[in-house]
This record gives C-alpha cells, sequence and structure tokens, in this order.
C-alpha cells in the first residue's frame, strides 16, 4: 500500500488552546468514524460482488477454446482486483477509525485542561 | 485449424452474470480521499472486463468473429473434428471452426483427441489432414504432463499399439518404390517418436518396454525409444530387446534390385541405438552385459556402425567401469572372444574394426597373460587362447589398440607395482617377476602370430613387440629397480643382471625403449638416501651386468675389455668412478669391440649404459660428496 498523507486521512485542522476546540474535537471524530462506515459499507458491497465466482461460471462445461482461457483469465484477474480493493478500504476505515480515537484523546485532555474542568490536580 | 466450442445456453448465462456484475461493479462510488487506491484498483478490475460482454455477445449471436465458421456436419474422418464431436457428445457443446489452436485444456484436449484416434476408421485415420493435425497439436499436447498422461491412460498399452503399427504401415508404404514421399515418410517418423517421448515421459513405467515390444517394425520401435529420456540402465535394457527382435544385420546394405527397380535396404534398429548407447557410461555397460550373457548377435551382429560397436565394448568392459573385474572377464570379455573367433571372419569387418580386441590386451593383461601362456592340466585351453591372441593381431585396429593403450598399461602395471607396500621386498619382486612373465608371454604370442604370418602388418607387428617389451622393461624393472635400490643395495644387486639383460632385450628391439625406462627424478628419489659410496658401487654391478648381458645376446665381443671396478676406498668415489666409466666406453667404442646390432642397436646401448651410470652422473656424485664431507 503507497504511504498515506496525513492530510488524506485527517482534512481538518486540529484547533485547540480554547474551551471551545472540545466540542470541535468531538466534532471531526465523529466525522472520521462516518467516513470509515462509508468506506466499510462500500467494502462490503463489493465483498458480496458477483465478479468473486465470474470465472467459475466460465468452465469448460460451458465453452472451450483459447477465447474461453483468455477470459478466465480475465475473470479471476478482476476478482483479485475487488478483492484488493475490499481489503484497502478496510485498511483506510481502520486508519480514520484509529485517527478518531486519538482526537477523542485530544479532546478529553483539553478538557481537563480547561479551568472548568480543573476541580483537582492544580492549584 | 482449431476448433472452438460452446454451449449457447451456459455460455448466454455467463454474458448476463458478466453484465450484471460488471453493472454492479460500475454502481460502486468511492468518493472519500482515503479510499482513493480501493478505487484505482476496482477501476483495474472493470477495465478488465469491459470487452467481454461485447465479444461473448458476438459469440452467442454467431454474428462476430467473422473467420471462424460454424461446423454443421463434423467430419469423423477427421481428428479435429471427432476431436470436437466428442466434446459435443460429452459436454454438449456446439463446434465453430476457426485458426486456432486446441480446443480447451490440454487434458479436455488429449481425452478428446485419443477418444477419437480410437474410434477413427483405420482407412483415414493417417490422411494428409489428420498427419497434419497430430503434428500440429500433439507435441504441445504432450508435452503438458496433464494432457500426457491424459492421452496416454485414455488410448492404453493397445490403443498406443494399433496407433504405432497403423504409422508403421503407412511409414513402410511411403518408404517403398510403390509410394515413395520421403517427407511423408519423415513425418511419420517424427509421430512416433512424439508418441515415444511421452510413453518414455509418462508416469507407467511398465508401458514403455510393453508397447515398444509389440511394435512391427523394430526400427520404429528405436526411434520411439531414441526419444525417450529414461534411466540409461533401463534404456540399454529395452534396447537389448528391440535389437534382438530385429534379428541379425543382412549382408545387404545398399540398394537392393527388384522388379520395381532398386529397394532401399531395411532400417534396423541398432543402427540407430548403438550410437546412443556409445554415448553413455552405464547404457554401455548395461548393454554389454546383457549382450554377452544372452545373445551377443545383438552387439556384435546388428548394425554396421563399428565405431559405435567398439566403443560400447571398450566402455562396458572396462574395469575402471565394471563391478568386478574377474567376473567381467570371464563372463564378458571371454564369451566376446570366443564369440568373434567363431562368428566373425575378417574379410566381413573392415580394417578399421576390431580395435575392442587389442582393447582386451591392455584392460585384462594379467589375465589374458595367463590365459595365454602355456598350455598346462590347469590351462588346457592356452592353445585355443595363443590362438585367439593370434586372431587379434589379424585386425589392423586390434593391433594398433594395444600400441595406443601401452601408456594406459604401463601406468597400470606401474600402480599396480608402486602399490604394494614399500617394505615387502618379497612381494614387490614377485610382482614385478609376474609382471616380466607376463609381458614375456604376449612377447612370445606376437612374436608367434608374426612367424605363422597371422598379422594384418608384420613390421606394425614388430613395432608392438617393441612396445611390449619397452612395457615390460619400464613397469616391470625401471620402476621397481629404482626401488629396491632405494629399499636395499643387496636386492637390487641381485636384480642387477637379470634386469638389465632384460632391458637390453628389449632396448634392442625398441630404439624407443628410453619412454618407458624410469625417470631421472624418481631415480634420484630412489637413492636419496644412499651414500656416495653405495651407489658407486652399485653402478660397479650394474655395468658388470651389462657387459655380461651384451656378451649374451651377441652384441659385445667375449673378449672385450671388462668395466672398471669402482674405487673401494677414498673420498669422492662416484667423480672418480665416472671419468673411468668413460673411458671405458670410449675404448669399447674405439676399438670396434661392439658386433653385431646396427644403428638402433647402438643407440639403445648408449641410453643402457647412460641409465646405469646415472647413479653417479658427475653432477650428483659431486654434490652428494661435497654434502657427506661438508
Amino acid at each position: 500500500m503507497a504511504p498515506r498523507s496525513f492530510r488524506e486521512i485527517l482534512p481538518v485542522r486540529v484547533r485547540s488552546g480554547t474551551h471551545g476546540g472540545v466540542s470541535t474535537l468531538q466534532q471531526q471524530a465523529e466525522e472520521l468514524r462516518a467516513r470509515a462506515r462509508r468506506l466499510r459499507t462500500n467494502a462490503g458491497t463489493l465483498d458480496g460482488a458477483g465478479v468473486h465466482i465470474l470465472w467459475m461460471r466460465s468452465g469448460s462445461d460451458t465453452w472451450l477454446g483459447p477465447k474461453a482461457d483468455a477470459f478466465r483469465i480475465a475473470a479471476r484477474r478482476a476478482a483479485e482486483h475487488v478483492e484488493g480493493a475490499v481489503a484497502r478500504l478496510h485498511g483506510a476505515a481502520g486508519e480514520l477509525d484509529r485517527r478518531a480515537a486519538q482526537l477523542d484523546a485530544a479532546a478529553a485532555a483539553a478538557r481537563a485542561a480547561s479551568p472548568a474542568g480543573a476541580t483537582g490536580g492544580r492549584r | 485449424m482449431g476448433l472452438l466450442a460452446y454451449d449457447p445456453e451456459r455460455l448466454r448465462q455467463l454474458l448476463g452474470a458478466l453484465e450484471r456484475d460488471t453493472d454492479e461493479l460500475g454502481r460502486v462510488r468511492i468518493a472519500d480521499p482515503a479510499g482513493r487506491e480501493a478505487a484505482q484498483q476496482l477501476n483495474q478490475a472493470v477495465r478488465e472486463l469491459a470487452d467481454w460482454p461485447r465479444t461473448i455477445r458476438n459469440i452467442v449471436s454467431c454474428t462476430a468473429l467473422a473467420n471462424y465458421d460454424p461446423v454443421t456436419n463434423l467430419d469423423s474422418s477427421n481428428l479435429a473434428h471427432a476431436s470436437a464431436s466428442y466434446l459435443r457428445q460429452t459436454y454438449s457443446l456446439l463446434a465453430i471452426d476457426g485458426p486456432i489452436g486446441l480446443i480447451g485444456s490440454p487434458s479436455t484436449d488429449a481425452r478428446a483427441l485419443a477418444e477419437a484416434i480410437a474410434a477413427a476408421d483405420r482407412r483415414e485415420l493417417l490422411s494428409e489432414a489428420n498427419v497434419a493435425y497430430l503434428a500440429s497439436v500433439l507435441p504441445a499436447l504432450l508435452a503438458d504432463p496433464l494432457g500426457r498422461q491424459t492421452f496416454l491412460d485414455t488410448l492404453g498399452e493397445d490403443g498406443l499399439v494399433r496407433l504405432i503399427n497403423h504409422i508403421g504401415h503407412h511409414w513402410r508404404v511411403t518408404g517403398s518404390m510403390l509410394d515413395p514421399s520421403p517427407q511423408r515418410q519423415a513425418s511419420l517418423e517424427g509421430l512416433v517418436g512424439v508418441l515415444g517421448a511421452a510413453i518414455g515421459a509418462g508416469t507407467n513405467t511398465g508401458l514403455r518396454s510393453d508397447v515398444l515390444l509389440r511394435i512391427d517394425d523394430p526400427y520404429l520401435a528405436a526411434v520411439a525409444l531414441s526419444e525417450m529420456d529414461i534411466d540409461p540402465a533401463e534404456f540399454a535394457r529395452i534396447a537389448y530387446d528391440v535389437i534382438e527382435s530385429a534379428g541379425p544385420i543382412g549382408p545387404v546394405t545398399t540398394y537392393a534390385p527388384t522388379i520395381f527397380g532398386y529397394a532401399p535396404p531395411q532400417r534396423m534398429p541398432g543402427e540407430l541405438l548403438l550410437s546412443m548407447i556409445a554415448d553413455d557410461v552405464t547404457r554401455s555397460v548395461v548393454f554389454v552385459e546383457l549382450a554377452a550373457g544372452g545373445n551377443l548377435d545383438v552387439l556384435l551382429n546388428s548394425a554396421h556402425d563399428f565405431a559405435a560397436i567398439d566403443t560400447i565394448i571398450r566402455v562396458g568392459t572396462n574395469p575402471a567401469n565394471v563391478t568386478d573385474v574377474d567376473s567381467a572377464f570371464a563372463e564378458i570379455v571371454m564369451p566376446i572372444l570366443a564369440y568373434a573367433t567363431t562368428s566373425l571372419e575378417i574379410p566381413t569387418w573392415p580394417s578399421t574394426a576390431g580395435g575392442f580386441l587389442g582393447g582386451f590386451v591392455i584392460d585384462y593383461p594379467h589375465k589374458f597373460a595367463s590365459m595365454a601362456g602355456e598350455a598346462t592340466a590347469t590351462s588346457p585351453s592356452a592353445g585355443e587362447a595363443a590362438a585367439a591372441l593370434r586372431f587379434i593381431l589379424g585386425f589392423a585396429a586390434a593391433e594398433a589398440a594395444i600400441r595406443q593403450g601401452a601408456g594406459r598399461l604401463f601406468e597400470r602395471l606401474s600402480n599396480e607395482l608402486a602399490a604394494i607396500a614399500p617394505g615387502d621386498l618379497e612381494d614387490l619382486m614377485l610382482a614385478a617377476g609376474g609382471t616380466m612373465d607376463m609381458i614375456a608371454v604376449l612377447y612370445q604370442r606376437v612374436l608367434d602370430a608374426i612367424t605363422d604370418g597371422h598379422v594384418a602388418d608384420a613390421e606394425s607387428a614388430r613395432e608392438t613387440l617393441s612396445v611390449l617389451l619397452g612395457i615390460g622393461v619400464g613397469a616391470g624393472v625401471g620402476k621397481v629397480f629404482g626401488r629396491l635400490v632405494g629399499a636395499g643395495l643387496a636386492a637390487a644387486s641381485d636384480w642387477a643382471g637379470p634386469m638389465t639383460e632384460a632391458a637390453i632385450n628389449g632396448a634392442v628391439v625398441s630404439p624407443n625403449i628410453s619412454r618407458w625406462l624410469p625417470d631421472p627424478a624418481d631415480i634420484g628419489r630412489a637413492y636419496a638416501g644412499l651414500t656416495d659410496a653405495q651407489l658407486t658401487a652399485m653402478t660397479g654391478q650394474m655395468l658388470k651386468a651389462t657387459y655380461d648381458a651384451l656378451i649374451s645376446v651377441g652384441l659385445l665381443a667375449p673378449s672385450a675389455p671388462m668395466p672398471p671396478i669402482p674405487p673401494a676406498t677414498g673420498p669422492c668415489p662416484g667423480s672418480k668412478y665416472s671419468a673411468a666409466v668413460d673411458e671405458w666406453t670410449r675404448r669399447l667404442a674405439a676399438e670396434d669391440w661392439f658386433v653385431g646390432g646396427d644403428a638402433n642397436t647402438g643407440v639403445a646401448i648408449g641410453q643402457l649404459l647412460g641409465s646405469a651410470t646415472q647413479l653417479i652422473n658427475p653432477t650428483s656424485a659431486d654434490r652428494r660428496c661435497l654434502e657427506a664431507t661438508s
């Protein structure tokens, strides 16, 4: 898999240092999770596609000859590409989820550091 | 030409599924930038399938692929059509004739083709079109392991035999005067070769000999075998059976007159296979064993390829290649020799043939010499053996082989003697004596053959004699002598006389005797432990022995001056004695004490005396003397 840029995974700039930033972080985390869900939906659709068994319909009981052989090869390759796409979609969704978890952690930290949230710890 | 076959209904179903699946893929939208790579892969999948709906639609509607003609009436006499017919019956497939290769997977094609062949009308099986079709598809089909095995299994032993015999029938016709067609004959022979290669590579190893030995024409069986890449021992065994099945080769080797004109000679399997056997050591060894224990016609009378026969026997009887030398001599060499002496008439073999017979003498010198010795109660067949040797010498090639193998024999004898432990003087002398005796027997037999006129070329045989003597002197005397001297002066002195006499005999006959005399470096090493005085005394004894021997053989007048006596005392005796010996030899020459002989004799005597005085040559004697006195 090619290295992906941080901008692809997290296009929203994190603002911090204000009390209002906590909710922004939470929103961004939610957006990332939503994107991950959509990617997983795509993966699910592709995973169940008929292309995976297309080559099986092209056996010697259907047709024989060089064209038939070439089609079987093409159908297998197409299925392999789709399998690769599914794997990449799951991988990308996982990345987004991990980034969302990091934003959650950042928001929690921001809350703890804010005056309203500083009830114990420091004087 | 080839065929495309399909089931229209199933192909229509495939088209529908393909269209649904490509449509399904096309509807998937991956807009998220994080899914960019996945989207690229999806696009590749769509592209892979993009052109296929149109292609399959065209086939189903049978309007495109204009080069293809639907086969509406499959011709059962055409193997390609018959294969398609089998597919249609088996898979309900339609066939389309077109410019494509094989129909389906190798195993499907192989099954279909084998079934078509099995069911084919014999009159049509090898039509021009079918031979062309087989020549175009069989090599590739049978090169595939699955295709090959399916083909062999489907046809089975009987089917393969029928097919090859049918090919053989056409092969003979095309080779006859009635319908000569060298090109077609070559094509048919090629088919047999392809089938042979497949049978050889098949998993059923029993099929190889089972099929080949049922082929009507042994030459075609040889063609099939020649393409089999199999274990060399198995190759030799099958080759033996195939060649034997053909019988001895006839005297006709050229075109024979008939009422139709001149008929080509029958092609014999030995002509093809013997050279292949000769190319491999294991094949040669196994083949010679089989022939010697069975039918020697298979080896010696199955081809006119004398070079191959010669190589096979030489390699197959080479002591280095056999497991047991004694049994190889008794069970292989002797039968071959017996066959040769009773069955081969010299005029039927060209002068270049029979070299292997000389090779026997070189490879089995002890056996041969003891066999060819004088007849005794324990060796009543010595006379026959001597006759065998005379027979051998009747072949110029055999005699040449003895001369050419002299170096090998010399090396073998020297190694045998060198292998005796340094301390076992008695064993060494016995072995050396045995070597000398052996050479003497061979020498005598060669001499007999010359005297009796049983040699092809008397002049050449005399050279053989000289070579034999040279070997005897060099191996039996020269090498051993050095070791005896190194081991003990007294023992060497005892041997000096007889050895010198033998050496003189050899030298007189062979002006090239020096080829076989010990290397001066060897002598130097052998004498390294002796003092100058010891070596000087030794030289004196050798010169006296040489003097006596020269008189004994009539090369020196009995009243000639005696060699000088080595100085008994004083420093550096070697140098002094060397000067005295030089003076003595000059006197012998100046006063004409040498009698008889010729220029060669003179050279030989000079070499002998020089060899004897190597022990005290001025340079080494001075060095030893200096070392001893420093």
